[in-house]
This record gives structure tokens, C-alpha cells and sequence, in this order.
């Protein structure tokens, strides 16, 4: 076994990491703004720490007009597709106290299989990935409900129904 | 001869039985992200209330040891650590089951994981008084350096710039200030939020920064997830073993570092894995290809993480201060069983002390069988996943873990979050390692910083309780060491072809 080392192909990231840059100098501003009203116990490390990230911050600013840094090239691949996972996801994380644990997951398991499959369908992989899904989650399920005994959400909604 | 007959009585069929139950349970826990090693501990303690000590404590121990060697499979498979320990075993570990080594990587995993956790034993068994010492030695202002070195280590190491590596470890150190603060017990940026008093949980957080960004990026494109491997290799027990056998000094290196850095205690397995990978690149004539899949850098993560369990077991034993969050959790049920710690551990207790060790050793040696065979299986399963069920079951396992750990839904939704922000930006060159690693250390950096500074106001010098102690300076040197000697190498790399440009005639 040779371990190879691929050439990473690189862009140009002025202007990523300047915004970058600007962004964390927004957040380490905010972190030691709302740090006024704590005691001095309380302020001391988060204070240091944002003063910390500011100097970081303005260091890499200056580093950006100063000099031509470059990164790694982002994966390519399809943002719509990205786009609907994160939005699958959040919805998911949200539902979970309404729908409860095994609807939630039902519906953005299917959601999540369609966002991930690139193939043609047939009725016989239809069948398959449910057959499959439905194994994983009841495992799941029996292992973190059952022999656990995590209280998994119910579902406000169906109370209320 | 008598500590001898204590040990082999751990070999008795329920306590061997205990321990492959143990192992099992270990390696399947902690190879689930969210399930952690203190998780799994410590559902199965009251389990162990009926047993004898004995027995209760080899079986607790087995859970340990394989939680945290299972740990790296989620690392080398999925690229998520299962485990905060196993954090460092994705740098290597993830691009050699890309290329299509997982099965070797998860091998390597296992020999390094037995050497780790026989060499941890061994000095239990052997130095656990004088080694307990050291750990008395370290106050508040040393603690604040080790994290500080621990997020240093990982800032420098982190594939991109060190200065975004710093960026990263500040906002996971900001996150960490989150809630109810450590001392003081002020409100910090909740901001109204009932859901954010208790913090940003940093499992969760583990889960969302690492699992999130790859579940993003597979859906993107159709592509394999992982290469398949060569058909007819079997586990590759004799090119791990070759492997081994050439890092054999970075292991033996690795294993005690793991073992020193276990008996600090609250500094646990993330810092010991980061400090030996640190190490083993430091000293290996291959250092320009860790991070792309080198074989010794999984060698030393597992090697010094798997070494912790004995280690940490030293001070828990001897001083009865938990040297990780398992110990805690085991020196709970001692407690239970009834019995105190400290020298008489090792005096009235020696038969169940001694008997403990003997079946941490058996646990270990299982892990080598059950390990191959259970990490053969793992890879081979992950490969040939489709990617259109893999992506559902792995979103499914970072739901249900990350609400697991606190049974609270708001969890679930800062885990989302927090890896969307994680993806971004990674695309911007900031990597989950460092910001996980500051919200994990943060605690312990924030309470050895502020009790530092009023005890550096108490005796008039800030500055002298911080740069003062012997201890403190040499953590700082290799603070800076870790610091600088990635912009040196960066320097003699720039100027060796120039050099070599020059002398040609």
C-alpha cells in the first residue's frame, strides 16, 4: 500500500477570506458588546477570547489585501440538492416535538432517500430501500426507546388529535 | 506472586463473559456518534449493582475500553469522530477509507487500540502511586496552559491555515461561554433563550460540525462515497502488523503519552490523541503526508486514546480524582460497591484493584478478535451501502443520538444548525476540529484562567501567577513550540528548493 498524495487544486480567496474575516471581527465585536452586563467573573475569558478572535480576524483582513491567498476548491456537485438537505434536516429538527419521533423521521428518511438517489426507480428498489429503512429505524428505535429507555417525542399533535 | 493470583482471577467464566459483553456493548456504543464512552458507562452501571465488585468493575471497565476504540470506526468510515477521542483519527484515518484502505485504517485502529490499552494497564499495575503525584502537581493556571496547548496543537495541525485554525478555536472557546457560566454563575449570551442557559451541548455539537458538512456534500454529487476495496484483501492483519512493526517507536511513544496525559485529570483523550499525532508528524520522515491518509497518524491517535483508559484510572484509584468522565462515572459505582479510593486500593482492595487490571488486560486482548472481525464487517457494510439509504441512516443516527443525550428536541435543531454553519465554513478553510476542541476545553481553560487571575490579584501579579511556575512555562513552551514550528517547517520547505536550485551547477 502506496499512500498518494493528489495535488489539491486551489482558487484564488481574497474575497472569501476578507468576508470571512469580517464576519468573525462582527461576531467577536458582538461577543464583547453584550459581555458589558456580566460581572467581571463571568467577562474575563469570553472577553479575552473575542479580543483574541478580533486580533485573529484583522490579522487574516490584512493578510487578504496584503498578500494572494488561495484555498482548496470547494467540492463541485449540485447546491439545489444541498439546499433541500439543509431544509430537510431543519424541518425534521423542528417537527420532532410536534410529529413525533417515528413520523418525523419516517417522512425525512423517504425525503432524504429521494434528495440521495440518482438512479432510475424500479417497484423492486422501492420495496428494497423501504424494507431497509423501516429495519433501521425500528432498530433504532428498539434500541434507544426500548433497551435505553430514552423518552422519545410522542408527538404534541397527536395528543391534541 | 499474590498480585499475580489477583489478576488471573479476572480469567473466572463470568468474568470473561462480563468482559466480551463488555467489549461488545463498547465498541457498538461508541462506534454510534452521540452514544459517548462516559454514555455507555454509565447506562450499564446500575446493571453492575448486583454484581460482585469484581465483576461489576471488569465489565464497566470492558464498556470503557471498547467505547473508546469503537470510537474510530464512525472516524475512519464516516468522518465523525463516535467518540471526542477519536477526533484526531479522522485527519488520517477518513482519507484512507477514501481511497479505499478503510479496512486496513480499521485494523491499524485495532492493533494500535490493543497496544495503547496493554501499556495504559501496565502502568496502572505498575506506577499508579508515583504517577498520581504528578497529577497533584497541576493547579488551575497549569490546566488553563494544557487546554491552551491542546487547542494550539489542533489549530497548527488542522489541514489549511494556522490562523484560521485559531479563528475556528475561538469561536468553539466563545460557544463553550454559552449558559450559566463556570464561576459566577452569570447568564451569558442566551439571549431570552430558556433552551441556551444550559449551553451548547458539545456531543451535539460534535455531531452537528462533523456529521452535517458530510451528509451535505453526499447528496451533492453521485459519485461513491467511499472506493471500494480490492476484492479477497480479508482484514490485512499482516501489512497492519508490517506497519505496526515500522511505527513501533511512535507507538510506544504514543501509548505513553496517552497514558501521562490521562492521569491529568479533565484533560482526557482528545488532548492525549492530538499531542502524540502531533508528535508522531513531528518526528516521522513522512510528515508532509499526514493528513492524506498516512498510516501512522491513525498509529498514534489510537495508540495514546486507548492508553487513557489505564492511565486514567491512576489518579481515580490513588487520589480518587477522575482522571476522564468515565472514571467519574466508575468511581461513582466503587463508591456504591462500597469502597474508598486511595493507597488502600492497593492494600486492603488489592484482590478486587488487581482483579480490575487483570480483566482491563482481557478486555483489551478481546478487543484484537472482536475488533478484526467486527471492523471487517464495518467497512464492507459502509462500501456497499447505496448512498441513497446511507445518507437517511447516518442523518438518522445524528437525530437520535444528538436527542438522546439530553432528551431535549432543541438539541436536535443547534446540531442542525451548527453544522450548516460548520459546512460553510469549511468552505472558507475553518475546519470542525479546532472549534469543536475549543468548545470541549473551554470549560476547563475558563476555570483555570479566572480562578488563575484571582489568585494572581489576590497576591498582587497577574502576570507572575500565569508566567511564574516552572510547570506553567514549560506547557508554554511547547505551547509556542506547537505554534511555531508549523510556520519554520513551511519556511525550510520554501527555501530547500531554492537552496537545491542554487547548488546545482
Amino acid at each position: 500500500m502506496k499512500p498518494s498524495i493528489e495535488p489539491t487544486e486551489r482558487v484564488a480567496a481574497r474575497g472569501s477570506d476578507a468576508s470571512l474575516a469580517l464576519v468573525m471581527l462582527v461576531i467577536s465585536l458582538g461577543a464583547l458588546w453584550f459581555s458589558q452586563d456580566m460581572s467581571i467573573m463571568a467577562s474575563v475569558f469570553p472577553r479575552t477570547i473575542a479580543a483574541l478572535v478580533a486580533a485573529f480576524s484583522v490579522a487574516l483582513l490584512l493578510r487578504s489585501l496584503l498578500m494572494r491567498p488561495t484555498r482548496p476548491r470547494p467540492e463541485p456537485g449540485s447546491v439545489a440538492r444541498r439546499l433541500w438537505l439543509i431544509a430537510v434536516l431543519l424541518v425534521w429538527s423542528l417537527a420532532l416535538k410536534w410529529l413525533g419521533f417515528l413520523a418525523s423521521s419516517l417522512l425525512s428518511a423517504v425525503c432524504l432517500v429521494m434528495l440521495s438517489h440518482y438512479h432510475a426507480w424500479t417497484p423492486k428498489r422501492v420495496a428494497g430501500y423501504a424494507i431497509v429503512l423501516l429495519l433501521i429505524i425500528g432498530l433504532f428505535y428498539g434500541l434507544f426507546a426500548i433497551i435505553l429507555n430514552v423518552p422519545l417525542p410522542v408527538g404534541l399533535l397527536w395528543r391534541t388529535l | 506472586m499474590e498480585t499475580l493470583s489477583f489478576m488471573a482471577a479476572a480469567l473466572s467464566p463470568l468474568n470473561l463473559l462480563l468482559a466480551v459483553i463488555g467489549v461488545a456493548a463498547g465498541i457498538v456504543i461508541g462506534a454510534l456518534p452521540g452514544l459517548s464512552a462516559t454514555m455507555a458507562v454509565a447506562v450499564l452501571v446500575p446493571v453492575t449493582f448486583g454484581m460482585p465488585p469484581e465483576a461489576a468493575l471488569i465489565m464497566l471497565g470492558a464498556i470503557y475500553t471498547g467505547a473508546i476504540y469503537g470510537g474510530s470506526y464512525a472516524a475512519i468510515l464516516v468522518n465523525t469522530p463516535g467518540t471526542p477521542s477519536a477526533i484526531a483519527t479522522t485527519f488520517d484515518g477518513y482519507p484512507m477509507a477514501q481511497r479505499g484502505d478503510g479496512d486496513l485504517a480499521v485494523t491499524l485502529s485495532t492493533l494500535s487500540s490493543v497496544i495503547g490499552g496493554l501499556v495504559g494497564a501496565l502502568a496502572l499495575l505498575t506506577l499508579a502511586p508515583l504517577l498520581a503525584q504528578i497529577a497533584l502537581r497541576f493547579g488551575p493556571v497549569e490546566y488553563f496552559w494544557l487546554a491552551i496547548f491542546g487547542l494550539t496543537l489542533i489549530s497548527a495541525l488542522s489541514e489549511g491555515s494556522t490562523l484560521k485554525g485559531f479563528i475556528g478555536a475561538g469561536v468553539g472557546l466563545l460557544l463553550s461561554t454559552v449558559g450559566v457560566s463556570v464561576i459566577g454563575g452569570d447568564i451569558r449570551y442566551s439571549f431570552g433563550s430558556q433552551f441556551l442557559l444550559g449551553g451548547i451541548e458539545t456531543i451535539s455539537a460534535l455531531i452537528g460540525l462533523y456529521c452535517i458538512p458530510v451528509l451535505i456534500d453526499l447528496v451533492a454529487t453521485p459519485s461513491a462515497h467511499l472506493q471500494p476495496p480490492e476484492k479477497g484483501r480479508g482484514i490485512r492483519l499482516g501489512e497492519g502488523l508490517a506497519l505496526i512493526w515500522r511505527g513501533k517507536l511512535n507507538a510506544a511513544r504514543s501509548a505513553v503519552i496517552g497514558t501521562l496525559v490521562a492521569i491529568l485529570p479533565g484533560a482526557g483523550g482528545s488532548i492525549a490523541s492530538l499531542v502524540s499525532y502531533s508528535e508522531a508528524r513531528r518526528t516521522s520522515k513522512r510528515s508532509e503526508r499526514f493528513g492524506h491518509g498516512e498510516p501512522d497518524g491513525v498509529i498514534a491517535t489510537e495508540t495514546a486514546n486507548n492508553a487513557t483508559v489505564g492511565g486514567g484510572f491512576i489518579p481515580t484509584f490513588v487520589l480518587g480524582i477522575p482522571g476522564t468522565p468515565p472514571d467519574a462515572v466508575i468511581l461513582g459505582a466503587l463508591l456504591v460497591q462500597g469502597f474508598r479510593t486511595g493507597p488502600e486500593m492497593f492494600t486492603t482492595n488489592a484482590s478486587v484493584t488487581y482483579t480490575f487490571i487483570g480483566g482491563l488486560v482481557i478486555a483489551t486482548l478481546l478487543m484484537l478478535p472482536m475488533g478484526l472481525l467486527i471492523g471487517r464487517y464495518a467497512f464492507k457494510s459502509i462500501v456497499s451501502i447505496p448512498k441513497a439509504l446511507l445518507v437517511p441512516s447516518i442523518a438518522f443516527m445524528t437525530v437520535i443520538g444528538t436527542y438522546a443525550i439530553r432528551n431535549n428536541p432543541f438539541d436536535v435543531v443547534v446540531m442542525v444548525a451548527l453544522g450548516v454553519i460548520g459546512w460553510v465554513l469549511a468552505r472558507y478553510g475553518i475546519k470542525p476540529s479546532p472549534i469543536v476542541l475549543g468548545l470541549i476545553l473551554g470549560p476547563i481553560a475558563e476555570q483555570g484562567f479566572v480562578q488563575g487571575y484571582l489568585i494572581g490579584n489576590a497576591s498582587g501579579s497577574v502576570f507572575g501567577a500565569f508566567f511564574g511556575r516552572p510547570l506553567s512555562l514549560a506547557i508554554i513552551a511547547m505551547v509556542l513550540l506547537s505554534v511555531l514550528y508549523p510556520v519554520w517547517r513551511t519556511y525550510r520547505a520554501r527555501r530547500l528548493p531554492k537552496e537545491s536550485e542554487e547548488a546545482r551547477p
